[in-house]
């Protein structure tokens, strides 16, 4: 009798056994779609804390996409008349001038992307115009143009993609030194559920040729449940290290840093542990939003953190977190302000972090040994 | 881009004359009474246009890039030209919308 039962117990046994393997392979696991480690962050011990910026108002009317390079303030301004980009000295608050005239001809540049990073050479401020429908990146020489009054572009470089990218444009550039630069390509649709991969080229500035590729992502996400368009799944705010040696993203459907080491390539993720994967994409019928717009110096990664489902209409809410990490990933800060924020930069320089605000023209500003030095509320993690 | 001057109903029409398969209202948010009428309307007119799809344009989106934007005047009764070219801007994750091509 005994003998029987355990045979039917046996016999059981090797069904469940035969089982398991295949619903244990009908889950994704982020492995298959995330191209490094992740690493899971947990926030339970870091405080938040109210911090209160301080206001500037500048000497004109400013708005738009907003970089800043030290003492300048540059805004990718496309309401205005007839040039591209703003400049205001943050020291005097004045307007130190408008460039990248407007237009067709010599000397004139089709709409732009804003400015993304900048970098010296022989003491000179330089950074990337790229105008996508021309398929070409200029070299702005900010320093000689704000001393002579005038755009003074140094040279053009091809930067294809209708054709070399089969129509995905970069959204992104950031230069590492004056041959190099890492261009972003973004994520297109595909069919409505579907939707190429974003990924980095690596683009030589002197012959406009790619050197290669970093790949962040093995595959995409397919969800057929929800009304989130698929080219924005993997979607990410980025920016790089001053130094060149990193580039962040701040993922904005996962709570999640992805570090990539320029040199060799590497991408760790750094995911705050709310309970949310990449895998978790794939099911998910409202996707939150999480990291809204980053920005970074050399010591640490300054993001804006919402955390909440998409707002339908024109009128974005009330977004007031700023998390904090460094460059190893550890989560240092949470930090609520009273102002709602919209963009956000700082100056690497004298180390001051800025933001606009949707509700007002004015800018926010506060010293980052303020920002990471005021006493926590004490308050319990959401 | 010759702008044309359609009035609202056929417009409105037009976007389901000139796709068939395509889950508009998924992306332009039309109720069913208004679907219905539309399909009437078309029924009626015969009278067609080409449409392409563009990005609601929002600020202070998370989701910003280089994209075909609809014009901002852009309802659920009115349609206009496509842009000639891309711009930069933050976009609505959840919503895509017509153009008149």
């Amino acid at each position: 009798m005994m003998r029987h039962i355990s045979s039917i117990v046996h016999v059981l046994s090797c069904i469940l056994l035969l089982q398991f393997p295949a619903s244990c392979g009908n889950q994704t696991s982020d492995s298959e779609i995330f191209n490094g480690e992740i690493v899971n962050i947990d926030d339970k011990d870091v405080m938040e804390k109210e911090v209160e910026f301080r206001e500037m108002e500048l000497k004109g009317v400013n708005y738009g996409f907003l970089s800043i390079c030290d003492t300048l303030a540059i805004y990718m301004n496309p309401q205005l008349p007839s040039h591209w980009y703003q400049v205001f000295n943050l020291k005097s608050r004045e307007e130190a001038g408008d460039f990248c005239m407007k237009g067709n001809g010599h000397g004139e540049f089709t709409p732009v992307v804003p400015v993304f990073n900048f970098y010296r050479e022989a003491n000179d401020m330089k950074t990337l115009v790229f105008e996508p429908n021309k398929e070409r990146a200029s070299i702005w020489n900010i320093t000689k143009s704000l001393s002579d009054g005038s755009t003074v572009v140094e040279r053009n470089v091809r930067m294809p993609w209708m054709k070399e990218n089969r129509g995905a444009c970069y959204n992104e550039f950031f230069i590492k030194d004056s041959n190099t630069a890492y261009a972003k390509v973004q994520s297109i649709p595909i069919n409505e559920h579907e939707a190429t991969l974003p990924y980095y080229q690596i683009r030589d500035l002197k012959s406009g040729e790619k050197i290669s590729d970093i790949h962040i992502f093995k595959r995409g996400i397919i969800n057929k449940s929800t009304r989130t368009i698929p080219e924005v799944i993997l979607n990410s705010n980025d920016v790089m290290k001053p130094d060149g040696s990193k580039i962040v993203q701040a993922m904005i459907k996962v709570p999640q840093l992805n570090i990539i080491d320029t040199e060799s390539k590497h991408v760790v993720a750094f995911r705050l542990d709310y309970g949310v994967s990449l895998s978790d994409l794939e099911t998910t019928k409202v996707i939150k939003s999480y990291f809204y717009r980053i920005c970074a110096d050399d010591d640490y990664i300054y993001t804006v953190y919402y955390g909440k489902e998409p707002w339908e209409g024109n009128e974005p809410p009330v977004i007031n977190w700023i998390y904090v990490f460094d460059w190893n990933g550890r989560l240092i800060s949470k930090i609520t302000t009273k102002h709602s924020i919209s963009e956000m930069g700082v100056d690497n320089l004298n180390k001051i972090l800025y933001t606009t605000s949707h509700t007002d023209e004015k800018l926010y500003y506060i010293k980052t040994a303020e920002l990471l030095g005021a006493p926590s509320s004490g308050s319990a993690s959401k | 881009m010759k702008k044309k001057n359609l009035s609202a109903a056929v417009v409105v029409a037009a976007l389901f004359t000139g796709y068939g398969a395509y889950d508009a209202q998924r992306s332009l948010g039309m109720d069913d009474t208004l679907l219905a009428n539309v399909e009437a309307l078309a029924n009626n007119t015969g009278e067609s246009v080409e449409t392409e799809i563009c990005y609601v344009q929002q600020s202070g989106s998370p989701q910003m890039s280089s994209k075909k934007f609809c014009d901002s005047k852009t309802d659920d009764t009115h349609i206009y030209s496509c842009p000639t070219s891309e711009s930069f801007g933050g976009y609505s994750e959840l919503q895509k919308d017509r153009c008149i091509k």
